[in-house]
């Protein structure tokens, strides 16, 4: 049987309900009908979640016409590097800070980003100094704001 | 309000607010214009940028980004056919045709002037308005807060395409992420983990541009560009309007607008659908209904007046009650608070010149953003020519460093990535945006009113026995349940048929 995107979702959303409701029960300051307190919100939230992704996950079962991919194999696969790359680039500015890691960074990715496009190396090379120079400029010079320095050179 | 005039004077000539108004405007304009990218998308990325900046120029510049968003939505429309933004949804039905007729100088020159008497005309009303609502709101207690909350958020739900469970789920989520941090009244920390970066809650720059920016750009590039399609520069020829058009379009002028100023007044409505409605009762009320659709110009007035005709009425609700009007009204609610300004009826007490300092850079904007258009008309199409694996890079490190600036810490970027794979997940699921937004937004200022309104009488039933309270009630109720209703009604008149 083929499991659905909403039945995905759904079960997810089940899932974060029960979480919040565990959460919440731990709370030392009582819900009650004259007074609800600090875990109505999030009880109000987690009581949303079961309804609606109850909700979603049997509609989910119910639908019958084809789904479209969401995203084909080679699209999963980017959205991973893209995370990754994510990651790695606030790794970097901790250790190198932001002066190397964001021209390496901005390069890196939009080598990867043009790939089947026409760009020269050098207007890569051009924008990726460029825009970590005008951020500088703009947050450190203008607005008086703190880049990270990187703690090997801090 | 004439005794702030030399504030608002001081302020709109100060360098640096005048720097800030024409690039805010020209980023504005830009994030309006590309598809994907919008005016409240430029407000969010460009945010932290202003925490440490004095409010005035703050306001000016992140106005200034929201107007020039909105009004540069035409210029997809009519150039590419695709929406810059919802708001302008309309607009393509007859600013792209008229375009492929040859007229689109004539329609990005209707665009252009219907936008400038929208958005001034609308800030000029609100500001009028706005204190006569602030003066009501004064005699409104924490029951008719919790409603005006309730229902802003409950009739994005009722607006919302597709699944009301998803639209239900977003807001809830909204409503987590909102109680992250100590509670109110009871100081309970929920949901920090003992960890200190959440113990002051999740900052909105980081929640938001985590969801709606940064997966939305990393999403885009897994699934690949879409090469916009080629403009045809020589299509614009001239601006082709004259005088007579703007008198001969008045009724529908009029009408748009008012129908614009409306829903942008309601709680959690805005561009996004006025510019349908509009359209729609301009095609309704049109001696030549079946050219609608071909590139008649009275589809393009009424959309564009009415869009940016909400913005005023967004700020209104927004300025008297401290209730957006819709997600960009929600998120500089967000950023005045971060200046120290609590929106609602005791603002205009206490800093009225504030006040009226929006509304009259709202309007300065619209002129701006007008003479901006006519001059760089030929510009535009250069505009949707710049590439998605430049652009995207880019604001992917402004919404990084965004986040670090926001705390002067890296943890922040790394919950930004947190958020970004959530944002992953909604898109994945479904989800829409606007619920998470208003939620998260007013999660806050709904639970402290609600708390504070049991704390004055002990009950739930004051909720409804209070009129004006009973009213958004009902409102947010039926808004809740208009899926089951709309089938009820659907059903009752299929039988009487």
């Amino acid at each position: 049987m083929k499991v659905s995107r909403d039945q995905i979702v759904g079960a997810l959303i089940v899932i974060l309900g029960v979480f919040v409701f565990v959460m919440i029960s731990s709370y030392k300051v009582p819900f009650s009908l004259a007074y609800p307190g600090p875990k109505a919100l999030p009880g109000l939230a987690a009581i949303g979640f079961i309804i609606c992704g109850a909700g979603i996950f049997i509609e989910g079962m119910k639908k019958k016409e084809e789904e479209k991919a969401y995203m084909v194999k080679e699209g999963w696969i980017r959205l991973g590097i893209n995370l990754l790359a994510l990651m790695a680039y606030v790794l970097a500015m901790k250790y190198v800070g932001y002066f190397i890691a964001t021209p390496v960074f901005l390069f890196g990715l939009c080598t990867w980003y043009a790939k089947g496009y026409e760009t020269k190396l050098w207007q890569r090379i051009l924008f990726a100094a460029a825009v970590t120079a005008v951020i500088y400029l703009v947050y450190v010079m203008a607005f008086g704001y703190q880049l990270p320095a990187g703690e090997l050179f801090g | 309000m004439a005794q702030y005039a030399s504030y608002i004077i001081a302020q709109l000539t100060n360098p640096l607010s005048l720097i800030l108004l024409l690039a805010g405007n020209v980023i504005g304009m830009i994030f309006g214009a590309i598809p994907g990218l919008n005016g409240t998308m430029a407000v969010m990325l460009f945010m932290p940028l202003t925490f440490g900046m004095e409010t005035g120029p703050a306001i000016v510049f992140l106005l200034s980004l929201w107007i020039g968003g909105c009004s540069g939505g035409f210029i997809g429309s009519v150039l590419l056919g695709i929406p810059g933004s919802p708001s302008s949804v309309a607009t393509c039905f007859d600013g792209h045709p008229m375009a492929k007729k040859g007229q689109a100088g004539r329609a990005l020159a209707i665009g252009m002037v219907a936008s400038c008497i929208g958005t001034a005309g609308s800030a000029i009303a609100g500001a009028f308005l706005a204190q006569t609502v602030a003066d009501i709101a004064f005699a409104i207690g924490p029951w008719e807060y919790f409603g005006l909350c309730f229902v802003a958020i409950t009739m994005v739900l009722a607006i919302s395409k597709g699944n009301m469970l998803k639209g239900l789920t977003s807001a809830c989520i909204g409503l987590l992420f909102a109680s992250v941090g100590f509670s109110p009244i009871d100081a309970q920390a929920r949901f920090t983990f003992d960890n200190m970066y959440l113990m002051g809650g999740l900052g909105m720059t980081t929640v938001l541009i985590g969801i709606f920016g940064v997966a939305a750009m990393v999403e885009a590039h897994a699934k690949g560009f879409d090469p916009l399609p080629e403009v045809d520069t020589g299509m614009i020829k001239g601006i082709g309007i004259k005088l007579s058009e703007i008198r001969d379009n008045i009724v529908n002028i009029i009408r748009s607008f008012l129908i614009g100023l409306g829903i942008g007044f309601l709680p959690g409505m805005g561009a996004g659908l006025s510019n349908l409605v509009a359209y729609s009762v301009a095609k309704n009320n049109s001696k030549h209904p079946e050219t609608f659709g071909t590139g008649n110009p009275e589809g393009v007035w009424a959309s564009e007046c009415s869009n940016n005709a909400s913005i005023g009425g967004a700020m209104i609700p927004m300025a008297a009650l401290g209730i957006p009007g819709d997600s960009a009204t929600a998120l500089l609610i967000g950023a005045l608070t971060i200046h120290g300004l609590e929106m609602g009826p005791m603002v205009f007490r206490n800093s009225g010149d504030i006040v009226y300092l929006m509304f009259t850079t709202v309007a300065i904007c619209a002129l701006v953003c007008f003479v901006l258009q006519a001059l760089g008309m030929r510009v535009f199409p250069l505009i949707l020519k710049v590439p998605y694996h430049f652009m995207y890079p880019a604001l992917i490190v402004i919404s990084l460093i965004s986040a670090y600036v926001d705390s002067s810490s890296l943890y922040k970027c790394g919950m930004m990535i947190f958020f970004c794979i959530v944002g992953l997940i909604m898109s994945f699921g479904g989800l829409p945006q606007s619920p998470l937004i208003l939620a998260f937004i007013l999660g806050p200022t709904l639970e402290s009113n609600m708390l504070k309104a049991f704390q004055n009488t002990g009950t739930i039933s004051t909720f409804f026995t209070r009129p004006l309270s009973c009213i958004f009630m009902i409102i947010g109720i039926a808004c809740v349940f208009s899926p089951i209703l709309k089938a009820v009604f659907a059903k009752i008149k299929g039988k009487k048929a």
